[in-house]
């Protein structure tokens, strides 16, 4: 219960961002981009919400969510998918370099050469966890 | 890993859905471990130890050649 009083401030920031949205005059960018935030925002808000609330409630939910074997499974899924979000974003920065797109191609660099220092710091977490 | 799971669950009488809720395991983890393809931790081999009232290594057999592959 304690996690799901965190998360009701999720809706709360929400609120915040469309109040901004549709009281501050922003420009195009900065519009669309609180708009984004207050979507994810309340998105992942309430995926959590409805999630702690169904564990609570919920038996088979619960034990499906907990069931080591959903959850191996989910670790496996996670690491696979972790390396083909990579490799994509590899493919995207040659095309970018490819058109002379420096920029993205540098933001989208950067994002491969932290993966393995990112890895590398929450690996290392877990270690001193388990 | 080979185990005697099924045999067991047969012998009581039960269903997997059966043996999956009274574990708070999901069916589909009760018919990996019958078959073989999931190996359960730890907790969950005492758990269904101590359901069955069966010794682990009466449930489990642990044969060292096949788990060196």
């Amino acid at each position: 219960m304690k996690n799901n009083k965190i998360w009701y401030l999720g809706y709360l920031i929400s609120l915040v961002l469309l109040i901004v949205i549709f009281t501050l005059d922003l420009n195009r960018s900065t519009q669309t981009a609180v708009t984004i935030l207050f979507s994810f925002v309340l998105a992942i808000t309430h995926v959590n919400i409805i999630h702690n609330k169904m564990i609570a409630k919920d038996k088979e939910y619960n034990i499906l969510s907990k069931d080591e074997r959903n959850e191996m499974i989910r670790d496996k899924v996670n690491a696979m998918n972790s390396v083909v979000l990579i490799s994509f974003i590899g493919i995207i920065t040659v095309v970018f370099i490819v058109y002379e797109w420096y920029i993205p191609a540098i933001i989208t660099g950067s994002m491969i050469i932290m993966d393995p220092i990112i890895m590398i710091f929450i690996s290392r977490f877990y270690e001193k966890r388990f | 890993m080979e185990n005697k799971l099924e045999e067991l669950r047969k012998k009581k009488g039960i269903t997997q859905e059966e043996l999956a809720s009274a574990l708070e395991v999901s069916r589909q983890t009760i018919g990996s471990l019958e078959n073989g393809r999931y190996n359960p931790s730890i907790i969950l081999a005492f758990k269904i130890s101590r359901y069955f009232g069966v010794p682990i290594e009466e449930i489990f057999i642990y044969q060292e050649d096949e788990n060196e592959e």
